[in-house]
């Protein structure tokens, strides 16, 4: 499969989930493959992925999507360290890891994801976000946030929390970390 | 707020599941599941075995937890389709609290039925999308006849409150169902006969991150609640090890290594654990450490109609020399675990050359990190 979509030599390689579904010698073994060709034939890459593990072995940006909206972009590295929308803590709250403590149970996002026949009014993920509370005037529900810069530099958020990193230094990350 | 929050939330107040009571419930010995390979033609002729279980032993202890991990083939499946006898095994022993269960007929059988459950992978196949979740939940104890038929609906609603789910749904399809609640309908009907051991062959793989956490810890509160013992089969490390203190890897049909949780994944000792542990993409590991450098297997698992000779992991291995060929390493007792390996150590600072990996001087052994030069 990934000799076919190299036969051309193309600038851009799109990897829809490349490697869900294997085991994770062979994941290994694919994602290797795909940073070799990118090195070789300079190629970029967007790999599309539910898997954070992967995000954090290859990725450089990240884009975080919810209900069909992006809701977080920024680098890798502060994507996962300093995430400023709360589906983003969220996500890395609710996977176990291989190292850390055991005797916390992880902390999943409430509810499932909305149906995209009638989405939510306002932020599509205030149904589930338990932050929602923070933004006055019930934001959330009434305002779809833009996607604006947040705190670091090429961080892009869609959030109307005032200070998303204070919430997560303070309540949060002691639960995800 | 949805019910399926509030059961959620529930759990993160309470201290985490139980390490062992101690008290074992399963005890399985050399189990062999071989499976016949026939020839094609007229004459269906056995030309050869699958060897999908082979000499398979563990215990799993009252209200705790066993996790079998491993590569899709290597047998872990097949074992626990075994061990709940929906596969006749070809040889071992099987006590279950105190009964061999192994060679039970269907009759006798049927008693331990009840105390045995199992949970499928894929919600979407495991469910009839004809019978209303009532039904499907309410079947076990019609069949086992646990409870009057006039008691069974309340038995049902009670049933799916526990699994965090509206008790006035039992009348709907398991369609009007998302994964994660389709996954919670399978959990009631493996609680309906109030099992003392549930075999759970990956019951989370097939749902959504977000979803997964919220069935994990809906488990965790489950075996707290009711003192159920879980075979957990999956092949996700990371869960594998947040639900389990004791931790058994499969490679081929075989138990390559078996100990606690944290002997396991802080200083794993078989090279085959060692590599998939390392193959891992850990999303923490990778924003406090750094990525790390993986230990690249080569080549494919070998077919069970044909295993290596000697060690099965021994033709993808760095370590391998020529007793490895000869001479099976039985189990070795090493550093407070099971691990079936001749050179079994705990993994060094391993630098990679041309192709080849070298063992050097060890480092600090509290993470299996490595570093390459």
């Amino acid at each position: 499969m990934i000799a076919m979509a190299m036969v051309n030599n193309p600038k851009l390689l799109i990897a829809d989930e490349p490697t869900t579904a294997l085991d994770v010698t062979v994941q290994a073994q694919i994602l290797d493959l795909i940073q070799q060709m990118q090195k070789e034939f300079g190629s970029a890459v967007v790999l599309i992925t539910h898997d954070l593990g992967v995000i954090a072995e290859v990725a450089d940006e990240v884009l975080v999507m919810y209900a069909g909206r992006a809701v977080e972009k920024g680098s890798c590295k502060q994507i996962l360290t300093h995430p400023e929308m709360p589906y983003t803590w969220g996500l890395l709250g609710s996977i176990a890891d291989v190292i850390g403590d055991t005797s916390k149970p992880l902390v999943p996002i409430p509810g499932t994801p909305p149906s995209l026949l009638n989405p939510p009014t306002g932020c599509p993920f205030h149904p589930r976000c338990v932050h929602k509370d923070k933004v006055p005037d019930g934001r959330c529900k009434s305002e779809l946030p833009e996607l604006l810069p947040g705190l670091y530099a090429n961080h892009l958020k869609r959030c109307h929390l005032p200070d998303p990193d204070a919430i997560y230094e303070d309540e949060v990350k002691e639960m995800v970390m | 707020m949805s019910a399926s929050h509030e059961t959620v939330a529930d759990t993160t107040a309470e201290p985490a599941a139980p390490e062992s009571s101690g008290i074992p419930l399963l005890e399985v010995k050399d189990l062999v599941k071989h499976f016949p390979v026939k020839s094609s033609g007229v004459i269906r002729r056995t030309i050869g075995q699958v060897q999908a279980v082979d000499g398979v032993s563990f215990t799993v202890d009252e209200g705790s937890s066993l996790g079998l991990v491993g590569e899709s083939g290597c047998g872990k499946t097949t074992t626990g389709r075994v061990v709940t006898r929906l596969y006749e095994p070809t040889a071992g022993t099987m006590m279950f609290d105190g009964t061999e269960i192994g060679q039970l007929s269907s009759k006798q059988m049927m008693p331990y039925r009840r105390e045995i459950q199992l949970i499928f992978q894929d919600p979407y196949s495991s469910l009839n999308p004809r019978h209303t979740v009532g039904t499907i939940v309410g079947t076990p104890m019609l069949v086992h006849k646990t409870v009057a038929k006039n008691k069974i609906i309340p038995r049902v609603q009670e049933l799916l409150e526990t699994v965090g789910l509206n008790p006035e749904h039992y009348n709907r399809y398991p369609s009007e169902f998302s994964g994660g609640q389709r996954q919670r309908i399978g959990i009631a009907r493996a609680l309906a006969l109030n099992p003392k051991l549930i075999v759970a062959d990956e019951p989370v793989s097939a749902l959504d991150v977000s979803i997964q956490a919220q069935v994990i810890n809906l488990l965790q509160d489950l075996q707290r609640q009711f003192n159920i013992a879980f075979l957990f089969i999956a092949h996700d490390l990371a869960i594998v090890r947040h639900f389990c203190p004791r931790i058994a890897v499969m490679y081929l049909g075989k138990i390559v290594e078996m100990g606690d949780r944290d002997t396991i994944y802080n200083t794993p000792h078989h090279p085959y654990t060692q590599a998939l542990l390392s193959s891992a993409p850990d999303v923490k590991q990778a924003a406090i450490g750094g990525r790390r450098e993986r230990i690249r297997l080569v080549g494919d698992v070998p077919s069970p109609v044909n295993p290596p000779s000697g060690c099965r992991f021994r033709t993808r291995c760095w370590k391998a020399q020529d007793i490895c060929a000869n001479e099976e390493p039985p189990l070795y007792q090493v550093g407070g675990r099971e691990v079936a390996c001749h050179f079994a150590e705990p993994l060094q600072v391993i630098a990679a050359g041309e192709g080849d990996i070298a063992t050097q001087v060890g480092q600090d052994d509290q993470s299996p990190t490595l570093e390459v030069s």
